[in-house]
């Protein structure tokens, strides 16, 4: 799974690119860890290239959300597709974090 | 059920006085746009304009007859649901081919048995579903829209070649076409609503002004008087079996029309709907047929359930049974009104064609959007393919039936009545070879993917299935083997196994090593992001609450996770 990072005004945007599994989520992990360690103002994780998440992958998402908590930034998700969004909600995840239509929401809703 | 938010007034709701009074006439002005087919059939027939009027007029009676039939909530009849009945163009090419034969007579007492058929086949039509998948249905639709092109644009020909100038007919389709398309694109609201019958007002207007009415076309005296009892002098039924094969397949296909409606109704009426109640829908097809049935004894025309009618409902936000009520009296009282039924009686062919050709443009969508809806592999592209080459053979080449056996003239000559027939029989040919129980063994060594990532997409096309059922397979294939073979760390085969009928989807994942329990309580943020065996029970819970129904055993001494979908 490929993880791109980027800016967009104040907030810093990690997009995965693929499943977010065992193997991918260790990846997407890392990332998230470096990028909080970096003190962002607001990390937003833009699920727009994502196919499905499986329990691992919630799993890195509720560390990132720890980590957003500890070094006092945001953390918000963007472009949940209908069966991305069905996931989190079999998984009891939508209302665990501000979710948004787009990038661009989140960081004028948020940034 | 649960109402849901964005329906205003419900089902079971009564509205103010003033909101369903205007929502029956948003209602009763869509559905007046369907008092064309009973004209277009008259005009095929000759018939004087007292005979039209008075068709008309017994139209607007069954199609308030037939809303109240379908509102009902009987133990055998009506879905109880806004669904109002409009004339249909399913009936279209059979009721052309009955008049050339036997003139209305024929029309009448074969609609008759159309209904009947219709109302036997309510009882079968579960049976049915695996011989009429959804790219099936979509095709019937599809066809249904390609032979009312196929009407309208032969009528613009054929008055082209007789009319002294060509112009004024085309003119006067193009700009009831075009205002018809121009009002439903940019407009909103109550222009957009009344687009249709907005663009047959342009027809008319540009009509008059050419002088392409006369005086006889409005017949004489009797639309001057307010109120009139519709006349059945001409009312007298006759039967060809040599057209009973193609009502019957217009019957079928007006079954499946209403399935494919009423399961609409349910839908948007109904937050928690996760598949079609067939008891309902069965009643609700009953109570279509009986209108068809009345239709034809009263005089008249197939009738149908309207998609545009229950559109405008979910879209209004206003869904309740008391509308039904509201448009059928309307129009049991207009039917009784002369003037009305003469006024469309009367309504130019140039305007008729443009109707045809805008309402077959929503057919052509609908039916491609439901053929799409199920994964599509080589068989079901020949038959999509195969069907739709056929229908417009027979539409392009009408001529095709000559020669051959009386028999088969009926069929050749309608692309419904031909490609729905040709549809059902390669999807029964191309069914052979097709295993409805696949297996899978993967080696662990081959990790995670291990070849699964194409097992449920390959024969789920192959199957024909959903999409969204074959997505949620995947899933817990894919959230099993994640957790099996990364966190069990299994080394040994894991066999999968799926089966699939038109009603069921089952997922059966066998393997040596520990049992992944499926919880039926979430367990907390903390278990989850602070031990490995709370992740474990995630899957576990996304597994079980993703399938209609799971369970996870020990058999044979293997561990075993089962899924069931509902297809």
């Amino acid at each position: 799974m490929d993880v791109i990072v980027s800016v967009l005004g104040s907030a810093t945007i990690v997009e995965p690119d693929g499943r977010i599994d065992n193997a991918g989520s260790g990846i997407l992990g890392q990332r998230l860890a470096d990028v909080a360690a970096g003190g962002p103002q607001l990390l937003v994780v833009d699920l727009r290239r994502v196919d499905y998440i499986t329990s691992a992958g919630f799993r890195v998402l509720l560390l990132a959300a720890k980590d957003a908590s500890a070094r006092n930034f945001k953390l918000a998700l963007c472009s949940l597709n209908g069966e991305l969004r069905h996931l989190f909600q079999i998984a009891g995840f939508l209302g665990l974090f501000q979710v948004y239509a787009s990038r661009e929401e989140s960081v004028a809703a948020i940034g | 059920m649960k109402k849901p938010a964005d329906i205003i007034h419900g089902v079971d709701d009564a509205p103010p006085i003033a909101i369903g009074i205007l929502n029956a006439l948003q209602h009763v002005a869509i559905m007046a746009v369907y008092l064309i087919f009973p004209v277009i059939v008259c005009r095929a027939a000759n018939a004087s304009p007292a005979t039209t009027g008075a068709v008309v007029s017994l139209a607007m009676l069954v199609m308030g007859v037939a809303t109240l039939l379908q509102v009902a909530r009987t133990r055998w009849l009506g879905s109880g649901y806004l669904c109002p009945a409009v004339f249909s163009a399913t009936y279209i090419d059979a009721a052309i081919a009955a008049v050339h034969l036997g003139g209305l007579p024929l029309v009448f007492g074969m609609t008759t048995f159309a209904g009947l058929a219709e109302s036997a086949l309510s009882g079968i039509l579960h049976r049915l579903r695996p011989y009429f998948p959804a790219e099936v249905a979509g095709l019937v639709v599809m066809l249904v829209g390609i032979s009312n092109a196929g009407v309208g644009v032969s009528d613009i020909m054929a008055q082209l070649h007789r009319s002294g100038d060509g112009r004024v007919v085309l003119t006067i389709a193009m700009a009831s076409l075009a205002s018809m398309v121009a009002l439903n694109v940019w407009t909103r609201g109550l222009a957009r609503m009344l687009c249709a019958l907005i663009g047959i007002a342009v027809g008319y207007a540009l009509a008059a002004w050419f002088g392409l009415f006369h005086g006889a076309d409005f017949g004489t005296g009797h639309w001057f008087a307010w109120i009139e009892l519709p006349t059945l002098s001409y009312l007298s039924w006759s039967f060809n079996l040599a057209l009973a094969l193609p009502f019957l397949v217009s019957a079928m296909a007006a079954a499946l029309k209403a399935m494919a409606v009423l399961s609409m109704c349910q839908k948007i009426n109904d937050d928690e709907w996760i598949r079609p109640d067939m008891p309902n829908l069965q009643r609700g097809v009953a109570a279509d047929g009986i209108g068809t049935l009345i239709a034809g004894l009263l005089g008249t025309f197939g009738v149908n359930s309207s998609s545009t009618c229950v559109g405008l409902s979910a879209a209004s936000g206003v869904t309740s049974r008391y509308i039904a009520y509201a448009i059928a009296g309307i129009f049991i009282v207009t039917a009784f009104i002369p003037g009305i039924a003469t006024v469309l009686a009367a309504m130019p062919r140039p305007v008729i064609a443009a109707a045809l050709i805008f309402t077959s443009c929503f057919l052509l969508i609908n039916g491609m959007q439901t053929v799409t809806s199920r994964m599509l592999d080589s068989r079901k592209t020949f038959v999509v393919g195969l069907t739709i080459v056929g229908g417009l053979a027979v539409q392009a080449f009408p001529n095709l039936g000559i020669g051959t056996p009386a028999a088969m003239r009926p069929i050749l000559s309608s692309s419904l009545v031909f490609g729905t027939l040709l549809a059902f029989m390669l999807n029964l040919v191309f069914r052979l070879g097709i295993r409805q129980k696949v297996t899978l063994v993967c080696q662990a060594s081959d990790g995670p993917r291990l070849g699964s990532d194409d097992f449920l997409e390959l024969n789920g096309a192959k199957w024909g299935a959903r999409r969204d059922v074959i997505h949620r397979a995947q899933f817990a294939l894919h959230q099993a083997i994640d957790v099996i073979i990364h966190d069990f760390g299994i080394t040994t085969p894991v066999r999968i196994e799926a089966s699939f009928d038109e009603f069921n989807l089952d997922l059966a994942i066998a393997y040596d090593g520990e049992l992944l329990e499926l919880p039926e309580q979430r367990p907390s943020d903390e278990e989850i992001r602070d031990s490995l065996e709370g992740v474990h029970r995630l899957a576990g819970y996304m597994l079980r609450r993703n399938a209609d129904r799971a369970r996870s055993e020990h058999a044979g001494g293997k561990s075993i996770l089962k899924f069931h979908f509902n297809h």
